[in-house]
């Protein structure tokens, strides 16, 4: 029993579309990259995904309105060398066979719609916080490698993406799309707007196209202060209690999601 | 497909109602939705017109409900015995007069939840509903009742009713999935969310003054003349132990 809908709400006609993607995940880093995105670029929302695999809830929004949990699709017309399509959504289908129903009508509906390559947003989770995030990336071709690297993307030599945001770009080759992951470094213990920055910015430049990212530099700034504190906080705290400094993770985790 | 999962009985002659609002209550967080609809079905003595089965309603959970995120709680399960024995269900009641649909509502596994909650709403929908109102708690603590609507429009209205906005998250299980599938088939939707105590060790335990409240707030949206203070008179223990819970309560296997 999995049921995927797609709802059209507008056909639109578009040139030489790339999408590009980011579900909610670790740190929030593919989430915020797209949020920013469509806000900054004005994007028309033409089309929303339901499925019966997202998690079993309705969300209640900050004005009080409610929403199914759904996935959208925007475009944005004359982004660089042509039209953006952006998928959004506010949960990752549950289930492996829901994430490949949903992947796979996506996929097929923006494959008709004139997308040859998939730029897919994720994290990369370290366990540590660093101020300047690397951008980790992979694809599904030798030659995008290539170029990825020339926008100072670290290749990843091995290691998994998990769920949605690695599905999407994963299966496009199957459909003889290009899939290329660009991910932040993030420890994954915080919403990380500066690891989506990083990404955004890489993206922006790769796809040739200008972003403000006044908003999401505010956010940055906001957690890294909180983050200041907190560290303030512990490290009182651990001198109050033992005496004595913990010493720091020397190998850091690094796993994907 | 070869064969229906969940699907709908109709017990005599289909009402014929128009504009109808459906009132929601399913078992979740401190019993409120589910003692807030059984009161209702007890005052207004509606007609009992459908049914909805599914095989998604567990014979046991596995881990928990659907609707709750602690994976050490069980929640209701199996054939109900109370007198004679019946197979989980969904319960559609109608009230003609007041033109209101009361949906009984039940917890489907994981993977059934949408799909149940979709096929009730298609039944809403044939019924002429087209507002749904959805009660249940949420377990951040205090007094009142927080609301929810599917619109700013819906949202602003029940503001000058003298309610207020305030939870914001999820709204998990039967009667959320309801709401938002009923958005998509363009039915109005509202929330009233009881404030409660959430209790670990058994969420459903009853708050009886908690379902008052969500029910004395519908009263108002409603124009619904009953009278609820048997509520605040009776004991949780007492609606535990004899009425909701029943055979359920001790956890035994019948």
């Amino acid at each position: 029993m999995m049921k995927t809908e797609i709802r059209i709400l507008k056909r639109p006609t578009l040139k030489e579309p790339r999408l590009v993607g980011g579900l909610p995940g670790s740190g929030y880093v593919a989430k915020l990259v797209v949020d920013h995105l469509v806000k900054e670029t004005n994007a028309e929302l033409f089309a929303e995904i339901y499925s019966y695999s997202f998690p079993p809830q309705v969300m209640v929004k900050e004005d009080g309105t409610i929403e199914l949990m759904k996935n959208e699709l925007y475009f944005a017309k004359n982004r660089g060398n042509g039209d953006l399509i952006i998928l959004n959504g506010n949960a990752q289908a549950v289930s492996p066979e829901g994430q490949y129903e949903l992947s796979d009508k996506a996929l097929d509906f923006v494959k008709e719609l004139g997308v040859k390559t998939v730029y897919m947003t994720a994290a990369y989770i370290t366990g540590e916080h660093v101020k300047k995030p690397k951008i980790y990336g992979t694809a599904t071709d030798l030659a995008s490698l290539r170029e990825i690297e020339k926008f100072g993307v670290t290749i990843m030599k091995e290691g998994s993406i998990t769920g949605s945001n690695g599905l999407l770009f994963g299966l496009a080759k199957q459909k003889d799309m290009t899939g290329i992951c660009l991910l932040g470094e993030t420890s994954g213990y915080i919403v990380d707007a500066r690891a989506a920055q990083v990404v955004l910015e890489v993206l922006a430049k790769m796809l040739d196209f200008k972003v403000d990212m006044t908003n999401l530099e505010n956010k940055a700034k906001e957690t890294e202060k909180l983050l200041k504190k907190v560290e303030e906080m512990e490290r009182r705290a651990m001198e109050q209690q033992s005496g004595f400094k913990a010493p720091p993770i020397k190998k850091p985790l690094e796993y994907i999601s | 497909m070869s064969r229906m999962e969940s699907w709908v009985n109709i017990f005599g002659d289909k009402p014929s109602l128009m504009e109808s609002k459906a009132v929601v209550g399913s078992p979740g967080l401190r019993s409120i939705g589910k003692l807030a609809i059984e009161f209702m079905i007890n005052q207004l003595k509606p007609r009992l017109t459908g049914e909805l089965l599914s095989r998604y309603f567990p014979t046991a959970y596995p881990f928990s409900a659907s609707y709750v995120s602690s994976p050490m709680y069980l929640g209701e399960s199996g054939v109900f015995v109370e007198g004679t024995t019946k197979v989980p269900r969904i319960e559609f009641y109608v009230e003609e007069e007041l033109g209101l649909v009361l949906v009984k509502g039940y917890q489907a596994d994981f993977n059934g939840q949408y799909e149940v909650a979709r096929e009730a709403v298609n039944f809403l929908k044939e019924l002429g509903v087209k507002e749904i109102i959805s009660l249940a708690g949420h377990g951040q603590g205090g007094k009142g009742v927080h609301c929810a609507a599917t619109s700013m429009d819906r949202v602003n209205a029940l503001k000058s009713q003298g309610l207020d906005t305030g939870y914001v998250g999820p709204f998990l299980g039967f009667s959320g999935l309801v709401i938002g599938i009923g958005k998509t088939e363009g039915i109005d939707g509202i929330c009233l969310f009881g404030k409660t105590e959430p209790i670990q060790e058994e969420p459903e335990f009853p708050d009886l003054l908690a379902a008052k409240t969500v029910l004395d707030a519908l009263k108002v949206i409603l124009n619904l003349n009953i009278d609820t203070s048997s509520l605040e008179k009776a004991k949780s223990e007492d609606i535990s132990r004899s009425v909701n819970f029943g055979e359920q309560n001790d956890r035994r296997t019948v």
